[in-house]
């Protein structure tokens, strides 16, 4: 029996941990384990004043802290029946996007191309490639640039409060931002083109998708649309989806009420709502229809949002007048909110119930990684017996890059990756 | 050529935000190029664990499992840097210590888990910190300043005095002359007054003085018109040392 323990998966935010069991050849057990000491999010939003939700649930989680705010927010301003204006609809939108770039960038270019160039990691990668390494650091500087100008801070933005924000951008700088952009868009445009080129493992299992539609494409409407095209209101996704926690993990994992698990995140959006993207990125998204059940083109359709991103945030920008505007007035009222959001990795929902005095009685929180958790379970499952007679680190380097292509997000779901495989 | 000196990226429960922030830094790379880095999970495969000349700590320690961790890494570590709120105060997490143990047990899932559960604490709880970079998150300017110092041999001063003194509505429009319930004046400073700058109260990311006197602070809620229950929230977002009377 071979026993080999694998340190735990790096290159993806939060830890977690992956026992495999591999006996006479055949997979005999393989579960994702996601553990770090939780957190109790829930327990600790609940019993907190309505404006205090927002920043709490922000600190989830560092990458998507931007998405994890604003859809606190709308929860909130749904559950006390606040309307705030076009503008702040507007910015939030635009800094949801900033905040989707950040990520994107971030995952491919630090996290998954050292793979595919063989480094170890990002500083190797620059160290040889510093054409590459330059765009990367544009792009991100970019996401950065506009968090900033909008929330005043890259990460746990904050100039967002329930009725509007605490004080508008300057038009100078979103006048900046919009140049900077046109500019960027090049970058963009070499960014799928290179992942594009990228030969990923040859691997396929049927699965359902989830996307919001009914709005910009970024950030979602009133309806959840899933590839099987059934179609769900945002207002009752409690009633269709079911969590659960596995043994030994403190995550939560997610399914639908028949047990079907499914994926979100960039490859369901282009499945789902490709049609909302520009024609330029077209034969791309083509690829992935192409390949719809091959989670590794989860990758490439990051690619082409990195792309279409610019593309939006230039058309959004453009000949935005900036106007001088404070929070609107409310009074705390009792109610129950459903805030959604697409997020960087898929579908994000926050739930509140505030009481007449604007405290906060009961929360939920389901968070893309969440969803797509169980179908990444399954989806290493079913590609283990593929590669069981590779070499150890050749199985290891592998799982890792499916791991990585569903870029989960642990801390979300909380945190820890270590991958230990016993072969029998 | 001179040797680099070896760092040590480590995390524990939080949110990464402070690691990402460091990543979102301008010229980060050419600022860990001067550094051997022998573990940061977030960027890199091979994390060994070594001895470090420098070691920034993350995340707030929540397990038994973690203290050992934490342990460890203070004995392979010359240099040990708390950073982020989690770290130096326990940060959001800490607010699960507030949590009634009967509504706690609904959030339990897993018996084995809570064995092994500690009430949510600092690290100095623990270990020895050697310098403290405060914030949730940590401030971009106070890390580069920090590492220029150390490649210089040399320690930063950690800032002395509360938020006001950077803050560019005192005297003018101060939140508490408004009966907005702002922080700031019983706040670690060094942010440059980031949140008051921009229309929102301080919220004591960064922790209390030593000096904050709370009871009257308490006082001076009270008559903004806040409930017990208002003020002790306000008060406990990232740190534990208010205890209720």
């Amino acid at each position: 029996m071979k026993n080999i323990k694998l340190d735990h998966v790096t290159k993806i935010e939060g830890h977690a941990k992956l026992h495999v069991i591999i006996d006479k050849g055949k997979v005999k057990k393989a579960d994702l384990q996601v553990f770090e000491g939780s957190r109790f999010f829930e327990g600790i939003l609940k019993g907190k004043r309505y404006d205090d939700l927002s920043p709490i649930s922000s600190r989830i989680c560092g990458v998507c802290s931007v998405v994890h705010a604003i859809t606190a927010l709308e929860s909130v301003e749904k559950a006390m029946g606040v309307k705030v204006s076009k503008q702040t609809r507007k910015l939030r939108q635009v800094m949801n996007i900033a905040g989707t770039l950040q990520s994107h960038t971030l995952h491919l270019y630090f996290m998954v191309l050292p793979d595919y160039f063989g480094f170890s990691n990002a500083l190797k990668l620059a160290a040889e490639n510093k054409e590459l390494i330059v765009r990367a650091l544009d792009l991100k500087r970019f996401g950065n640039r506009i968090v900033r100008a909008i929330g005043a801070r890259d990460v746990h933005p904050f100039t967002f409060v329930v009725g509007g924000i605490s004080r508008s951008p300057e038009q100078e700088e979103l006048d900046s931002i919009l140049q900077e952009c046109k500019k960027l868009i090049p970058a963009g445009k070499k960014t799928m083109e290179l992942f594009a080129k990228i030969k990923v493992p040859d691997f396929e299992l049927k699965r359902n998708y989830y996307a919001l539609t009914g709005g910009n494409y970024f950030c979602g409407g009133d309806k959840i649309t899933c590839y099987s095209n059934e179609e769900i209101s945002t207002q009752k996704y409690e009633n269709h989806v079911s969590e659960y926690f596995q043994e030994g993990s403190t995550s939560e994992f997610v399914m639908d009420k028949k047990g079907n698990s499914y994926m979100v995140g960039a490859m369901a959006r282009i499945l789902i709502k490709g049609n909302l993207l520009s024609e330029e990125s077209r034969k791309y998204q083509k690829i992935i229809e192409k390949n719809k059940f091959n989670p590794f083109y989860n990758n490439l359709a990051q690619a082409i949002e990195i792309f279409e991103c610019l593309k939006q945030i230039e058309k959004i920008l453009t000949n935005f007048k900036v106007k001088k505007e404070l929070p609107i007035k409310f009074k705390e009222k009792a109610g129950n909110g459903i805030g959604a959001f697409e997020a960087p990795r898929g579908i994000l929902f926050h739930r509140y119930t505030i009481d007449k005095n604007g405290f906060c009685t009961s929360a939920n929180i389901t968070t893309p990684t969440s969803q797509s958790l169980q179908n990444l379970q399954e989806n290493i499952r079913n590609f283990l017996p593929k590669i069981v007679n590779q070499s150890e680190e050749k199985i290891k380097l592998m799982v890792e890059e499916l791991i990585r292509a569903y870029d989960p997000c642990i801390s979300c779901s909380t945190h820890f990756l270590e991958l230990k495989l016993e072969r029998k | 050529m001179q040797k680099k000196p070896s760092l040590g990226f480590f995390s524990f429960t939080g949110c990464s935000g402070c690691e990402f922030t460091v990543l979102f830094i301008d010229g980060i790379l050419d600022i860990l190029d001067k550094f051997n880095i022998e573990y940061f999970h977030l960027l890199k495969e091979k994390n060994r664990e070594a001895q470090y000349d420098l070691a920034f700590v993350e995340g707030a320690i929540t397990t038994k499992r973690e203290i050992e961790k934490l342990k460890r890494i203070r004995k392979q570590s010359k240099f040990l840097v708390a950073m982020g709120a989690c770290a130096t105060h326990g940060g959001i997490p800490i607010q699960r210590n507030f949590i009634e143990k009967k509504e706690l047990q609904k959030y339990v899932y897993n018996q084995k888990m809570l064995k092994d559960s500690i009430d949510v604490a600092p690290i100095d709880k623990f270990i020895k910190v050697d310098h403290y970079l405060y914030g949730c998150p940590i401030i971009k300017s106070e890390f580069i300043e920090f590492i220029e110092a150390y490649l210089k041999g040399k320690k930063k001063e950690q800032f002395k005095g509360p938020v006001c003194m950077e803050c560019p509505r005192r005297g003018k429009d101060c939140f508490l002359n408004q009966g907005i319930e702002c922080l700031g004046s019983i706040t670690q400073g060094g942010c440059k007054a980031l949140c008051t700058s921009q229309n929102v109260p301080c919220t004591m990311c960064r922790g209390p003085l030593e000096s904050a006197n709370f009871p009257v602070e308490i006082k001076l809620l009270e008559s903004f018109g806040l409930s017990k229950k208002e003020i002790l929230n306000k008060l406990r977002y990232f740190t534990d040392k208010v205890k209720s009377k």
